[in-house]
């Protein structure tokens, strides 16, 4: 493990969707728990549909950039997964949240949501693996659609790279400060569970794993 | 505290370790060090600095303010240096050009206070149209300038960089970049200061850079340098060095972070143990004695730093200078890119080529293969009510209309679907670029501009503008805040009580009106409007197209995103009672795309085009406006009348949106002898038109006649139809009239062979014979002809059915046969008495074309014959033509233009009178009255007792209608109906498996364009019977016109009353002495504003206004149109200009 980057979590989705609130908090929380963290960010376009990403480096770098593939990726919508898969690599696990936000470039031609296969099976050859749930649409019943971020931090907390960083869950909570939403939002997703998807269901589509 | 500007708590902490943004620890060293005054204009990625000043300000004794623009906060913070408060000034880079006047001139006289200008770079152009290097512009206006690395370095520097300033009396420059100021890192806290005010000091011979005195002060910067670096070297914290090997990597800003990064990564791989680094914070002046003296031991330097070879230059100045061997490498030497933010890989790859390490960069495959993934391009936000303004100029102005875009959220009307963006500069800058572009053009050109662009630098533009009576539309976007930085107020607003802007309740209150200022600028054209109140937008837009000199619109409307972070509820555009609760917006995608046209198997070639699209949308806001919806007919009122079902709001909204080819392919389509009808039409369709519950009906057939007209001279633009291939079936036309010439046309599109007979010498039938040449000139029958000749008919003239031709032959020959030969048996009026007047039947008379007229005429008749041929008589010499008719003159059945060009001509009309009889010299005339006024046969008139008078007559024209003559079919068998005609079946097949027949011999309705729906029935009928229904029905018949089909509840009412087109006349002293044609065609621009006129009442399938033309992002495709509810802000724009009325 690198002193420079003991963890890095890459943070992605569509403006709107609390990328940067769920980045934030997380490194708020590694923060207060003692660790040395790193938050970066590019926004400016966050509020008008635009894609997002952010990310906590934990460890001793100096710059606000990902030093190498992340070690987990919390996608909140999957084209933003598949979009960020360039940078993932083999020990990269990736969680992906199966909400769709259709871009508008895809409205226009008259064209629907792309085939999350494909987009998975994108995420899948370049990634170690993809965990994927329907997270937004288990908080839409409760009222919590818009704490996706925070339940993913849940699902996050479950993620052996995390758990090796020898930080409590609780911390997290701790974060959350009190928000009853946000504390079910997270408990939501710590306890749900992600289903492996098989990269061999890409490869249907005409993409061929290339490790 | 105040939404939506939060203060980070930690930045009034005491002490230790707080996790802050660089633009945190940048206002956090300000506390530090006691500053009194903070200003700025936003511009990412430095606007958390002012927003955190404009918190925390009021509560610390602060004084702060979003000044207007970055030139006057340079001022007004040196205004503040002088009165002894230690300033600070934050904007982006590109702010620092634009004060770059009071800049440049303040390190001559000196700073009281020390002063910071906060300059946030951007490389990479995140969020910039540019990535200039601010190292240059401290060079060269004298500036000390600090690059930080990272979040903690950008506190102490900040903290430093007010030290420095009192020290050298200069302003300190702190250039962080995207990655520092967005970073979020530990930063180490120290104490804070309170602010400070020292006082003003006179200084007349500094504070007044008067030539002398300027002269004198350039002399005193190189000391003031002098005194920062040394400062700098005193103070040590802007530069170090780790390692004492000969190999040394030197690096500064956010440049230096990855350059630690890749070495501390270089080491744990073992690697480049021995390499030293050098971080240089002080860019300006360097700190040259101490990197002199590590340049001394070093043999190879790495110079690391972004967008320009700045330091390296520099340090290649020092080993000249000073006679140092080290070998310097760079950007220079192609080790560093030069431009570009820097990346992880391309700065541990410039280590690694310098100095000959093993690569440890894991460098990824390529990405795998397929259709990249969908984009994401930041568009207007849904609900944004700015979309507005953009559908209607597109609209009003369409695609031709040059635009000039602005820096801010109006930047993103110049990407799809709008396009509303032909050139961006800078802040302000669309009016002045569409203003050169109009001068040298010579055309009317429209500026977009925001609220706060408007006040930064929009106002002298517009003075410019005035000045010069530029032509030019500017349209202000008003929407209270400066939200493409993060919602902060402009001069516009301020939110609650708090002077600065940021505390206290969510109240917006309004402190400058920008029509006012824009009035007072001298522009007279001003109109302030609510973008969603899209009828009143469109009406705006269009007066601004139309005036000349400088218009200004300014739209207002505030954005929803800052009324909901502020908890401020968003205005309704329509009043609702408080009870009701609005329904959340929807799309019935029953109604959605749909044509009734279609569902009757008339489907539309046309591909969805968005200027006919925004045509389409633009009616519909005028029409619908704010209201719900309308329920729209299936099919139009006026199509549903058209005995050609022609899509008659089709091919107007492709006029309105300046589309004639299209325009005239949709008329093609169910029209083949264009140039006749669009003269000699009765418009059973303007009788309908609902556009006379507002005014008055479409002038629908002049639009006909304009594009029918354009195509002549556009012969090119138009496509040719699409055609079945030829099968080798062949089929016999009797009749070249309208009826004959459309069967034969049809059935060649339908791939037959047709043989079209004619008795006469010349094809035509009633439109040569019988319609005078004033009405339908005779070239312009020719091209009618043509067309139909053209497609490959052949024609054989002078073969009379019964004479040469017979019926059986034509059996024989051919596959199927129609008759359509017209109705040409005059009809027997007898007038009691006798008389000297001769008397002629008004068909003969006009075949003529009036060969043979009296001086004396009397027309009988009240139809278009009768009118002819008096109108024809007046042409061949008459002096007295007068027209008797049973009817009223509003029962006349004659077009009403025609009557009233009659008149105009001298044709005396006595209506309601009857010919009692013949007389020596001329008739006895008398009045009638109806008796039943369902009847419209003579017998349903009774003769008033005592109104006898006589009138002079030498020629009697009877024009009272026309008989078919079956004559000449006797011995075919062809059944008959009851009232003699010939029987045909909802095909027009006789009761002869292969004759079919179409026109005047079995319509009831004798015109022109029913003899062409006849023809075209008949077309199909033949079809249906050779080839079969399926391959028939894909050219349906027009369907036979029904009263109830026209009759609709639907009855809007447009907000914008117009009087009908008139199309130009001869004038009628002049024009009786020709046959040349009376009726002019109407101009471009009258037919388009006469298309505009449409209300488009039928649905339409052709569309994709709410994703092509709103382009609102809430909207996606899933089988049908969907809305995204956690996107919608129920802004109803798309309700106001959905065609079909399908979203609720």
């Amino acid at each position: 493990m690198s002193r420079v980057a003991e963890l890095q979590v890459l943070f992605c989705g569509v403006g709107g969707q609390g990328v940067l609130r769920a980045a934030e908090l997380f490194g708020r929380a590694l923060f207060a728990a003692g660790k040395r963290v790193n938050i970066g960010q590019l926004h400016g376009m966050s509020q008008r549909g635009g894609s997002v990403s952010s990310f906590v480096i934990v460890g001793a770098a100096e710059a606000a950039l990902l030093e190498g593939a992340p070690d987990v990726v919390v996608a909140l919508e999957p084209i933003e997964a598949a979009r960020a898969a360039s940078a993932f690599g083999p020990r990269t696990v990736v969680l992906v949240n199966i909400a769709t936000v259709v871009p508008y470039e895809r409205t226009r031609a008259g064209q629907g949501y792309p085939s999350i296969d494909e987009l998975l099976g994108r995420v899948a050859v370049r990634a170690g693996r993809v965990l994927t749930a329907d997270l937004s649409g288990a908080l839409t019943p409760l009222g919590l659609a818009r704490a996706v971020g925070v339940a993913m931090l849940g699902a996050l907390t479950r993620q052996a790279p995390f758990v090796a960083l020898g930080v409590s869950a609780d911390a997290l909570v701790a974060a959350l400060a009190g928000n009853a939403e946000a504390q079910r939002a997270f408990a939501l997703g710590a306890e749900t569970t992600f289903h492996e998807w098989n990269s061999s269901q890409g490869t249907r589509d005409g993409l061929q794993a290339r490790h | 505290m105040a939404r939506p500007l939060r203060a980070d708590s930690a930045l009034l902490a005491d002490g230790g370790e707080a996790l802050l943004l660089g633009n945190e620890a940048i206002v956090r060293g300000a506390l530090e060090a006691g500053v009194a005054f903070a200003t700025g204009y936003p511009g990412t990625p430095s606007s958390e600095v002012t927003d955190a000043f404009a918190a925390l300000a009021d509560e610390l004794g602060i004084g702060f303010e979003y000044a207007v623009n970055e030139k006057i906060a340079v001022e007004l913070a040196y205004a503040a240096s002088l009165a002894g408060a230690r300033s600070l000034v934050a904007m982006k880079h590109l702010g620092l050009s634009s004060a770059g006047d009071p800049l440049s001139t303040i390190p001559y006289m000196g700073v009281g206070a020390g002063m910071v200008v906060v300059s946030a770079g951007d490389p990479g152009c995140h969020t910039s149209p540019n990535e200039q290097d601010q190292r240059h512009v401290a060079d060269m206006l004298h500036l000390p300038a600090l690059d930080p690395s990272t979040p903690d370095e950008a506190l102490r520097l900040t903290r430093f960089a007010f030290e420095l300033s009192e020290a050298c009396k200069l302003p300190v420059l702190l250039r962080p970049t995207t990655r520092v100021c967005h970073a979020r890192a530990p930063v180490r806290l120290g104490p804070r200061r309170a602010p400070t005010v020292r006082g003003f000091v006179r200084d007349p011979a500094r504070l007044l850079p008067v030539p002398v005195n300027a002269r004198r002060l350039r002399g005193e910067i190189e000391g003031r340098l002098e005194r920062a670096r040394r400062a700098i070297l005193a103070d040590g914290a802007a530069f170090s060095r780790v390692g004492q090997g000969r190999l040394a990597l030197l690096s500064s800003g956010a440049a230096a972070a990855l350059c630690a990064d890749v070495l501390a990564v270089l080491r744990e791989h073992g690697l480049a143990r021995e390499l030293s680094f050098l971080r240089v914070a002080a860019v300006h002046p360097l700190p040259v004695e101490w990197l002199v003296e590590q340049l001394r031991g070093l043999d190879e330097l790495l110079v690391v730093e972004e967008l320009s070879p700045f330091l390296e230059d520099a340090l290649r100045s020092l080993t000249s200078v000073y006679g140092l061997p080290v070998r310097i490498l760079g950007q220079r030497t192609g080790h560093v890119p030069t431009h570009g933010e820097l990346s992880r890989e391309a700065a541990q790859g410039a280590v690694e080529r310098a100095f000959g390490l093993p690569r440890t960069v894991e460098h990824a495959p390529a990405v795998a293969a397929g259709p990249p993934v969908p984009a994401r391009p930041p568009i207007l936000c849904s609900g944004c009510p700015h979309r507005a303004a953009f559908v209607a100029v597109k609209a009003v102005f369409g695609d031709d209309a040059l635009m000039f875009n602005d820096i801010g959220c109006y930047t993103l009307g110049a990407s799809p679907p709008f396009d509303a963006g032909d050139a961006l500069l800078s802040m302000g800058s669309g009016i002045a670029l569409a203003a050169g572009v109009s001068r040298m053009l010579k055309q009317r050109t429209v500026a977009f501009l925001g609220d706060s662009t408007f006040f930064h630098s929009g106002m002298p533009a517009l003075l410019d503008v005035v000045k010069e009576e530029a032509d030019v539309v500017t349209v202000v976007l008003d929407n209270d805040v400066t939200a493409m930085t993060g919602f902060q107020t402009s001069p516009l607003v301020q939110i609650g009580a708090g002077k600065s802007g940021g505390h206290g309740d969510a109240r917006v209150r309004r402190r400058v009106d920008i029509a006012n200022i824009v009035r007072a600028l001298g522009v007279s054209h001003v109109e302030r409007v609510d973008p969603l109140q899209v009828a009143a937008t469109h009406g705006a837009f269009e007066r601004a197209r139309a005036a000349k000199g400088p218009s200004v619109l300014i739209l207002e409307r505030p954005c929803p995103v800052f009324l909901h972070r502020e908890g401020i509820e968003n205005p309704p555009v329509v009043e609702t009672a408080p009870a009701q609760a609005p329904a959340r917006t929807q799309v019935d995608n029953d109604t959605c795309r749909t044509c009734g046209r279609q569902a009757l198997g008339h489907r539309c070639r046309q591909p969805v085009m968005k200027p006919f699209e925004r045509s389409m949308a633009r009616a519909r806001s005028l029409e619908v406006g704010n209201d719900p919806p309308r329920a729209r007919p299936a099919v139009a009122p006026c199509a549903s009348q058209c005995p050609l079902f022609l899509c008659i709001q089709g091919y107007a909204t492709h006029i309105a949106a300046g589309q004639y080819a299209h325009a005239l392919e949709l008329i093609l389509d169910g029209l083949p002898l264009p140039e006749a009808v669009c003269r000699v039409c009765h418009r059973p369709c303007e009788r309908v038109c609902v556009r006379a519950s507002t005014d008055e009906p479409v002038a629908i057939n002049e639009l006909k006649r304009f594009v029918v007209e354009w195509a002549n001279e556009h012969p090119t633009a138009v496509a040719s139809l699409p055609k079945d291939a030829e099968h080798g079936r062949t089929v016999a036309v009797v009749g070249a009239g309208p009826a004959g010439l459309a069967a034969a046309y049809d059935l060649r599109a339908r791939g037959y062979r047709v043989a079209l007979f004619d008795a006469r010498t010349e094809a035509g039938g009633l439109l040569r014979w019988g319609i005078p040449a004033y009405r339908l000139p005779k070239d312009a029958l020719a091209r009618d002809l043509a067309r139909v000749t053209q497609a490959g008919v052949e024609l054989h003239l002078g073969r009379a059915l019964g004479a040469n031709l017979a019926l059986d032959e034509l059996l024989a020959g051919h596959d199927a046969v129609v008759l359509a030969h017209g109705a040409w048996r005059p009809g027997a009026l007898v007038v009691p008495g006798e008389g000297d007047a001769r008397v002629v039947d008004a068909l003969a008379f006009l075949e003529r074309a009036g060969e043979g007229t009296a001086s004396n005429v009397l027309v009988i008749g009240g139809g278009n014959s009768a009118i002819d041929a008096a109108r024809t008589a007046l042409r061949k010499g008459a002096r007295a033509v007068s027209v008797a008719c049973l009817e009223a003159r509003e029962d006349m059945p004659a077009i009403t233009s025609e009557i009233e060009a009659a008149v105009d001509e001298g044709v005396r009309l006595l209506c309601r009178t009857k010919v009692s009889s013949r007389q020596n010299g001329g008739v006895l005339l008398c009045d009638v009255e109806k008796t039943d006024p369902r009847r419209v046969d003579p017998g349903a008139f009774r003769a008033l007792a005592g109104t006898e008078r006589a009138l002079p007559v030498e020629l009697i024209v009877l024009a009272i209608g026309q008989q078919p003559d079956l004559s000449m079919l006797e011995g075919a068998g062809l059944a008959q109906s009851a009232a003699g005609a010939l029987a045909i079946d909802e095909g027009n097949r006789t009761s002869h498996a292969r004759v079919f027949a179409a026109g005047d011999l079995v319509e009831r309705d004798r015109s022109v364009t029913s003899a062409i729906a006849s023809g075209r029935r008949a077309a199909w009928g033949v079809d249906a019977a050779l080839r079969g229904s399926a391959e028939a029905a894909r050219r349906p018949p027009p369907p036979r016109p029904t009263i109830a089909a026209a009759s609709s509840s639907f009855a809007p009412r447009r907000s914008d009353p117009d009087r009908r087109v008139q199309a130009p006349l001869l004038p009628a002293s002049t024009r009786t002495g020709s046959f040349d044609e009376v009726e002019g065609r109407i101009s471009e621009e009258a037919a388009r504003r006469e298309a505009e006129r449409c209300l488009v009442c039928g649905q339409c399938g052709n569309c994709s206004v709410c994703t092509e033309v709103v382009g609102c992002p809430a909207f996606y495709v899933e089988g049908g149109i969907h809305i995204d509810r956690a996107l919608c802000i129920d802004c109803r724009l798309c309700v106001s200009t959905c065609p079909n009325g399908a979203i609720a």
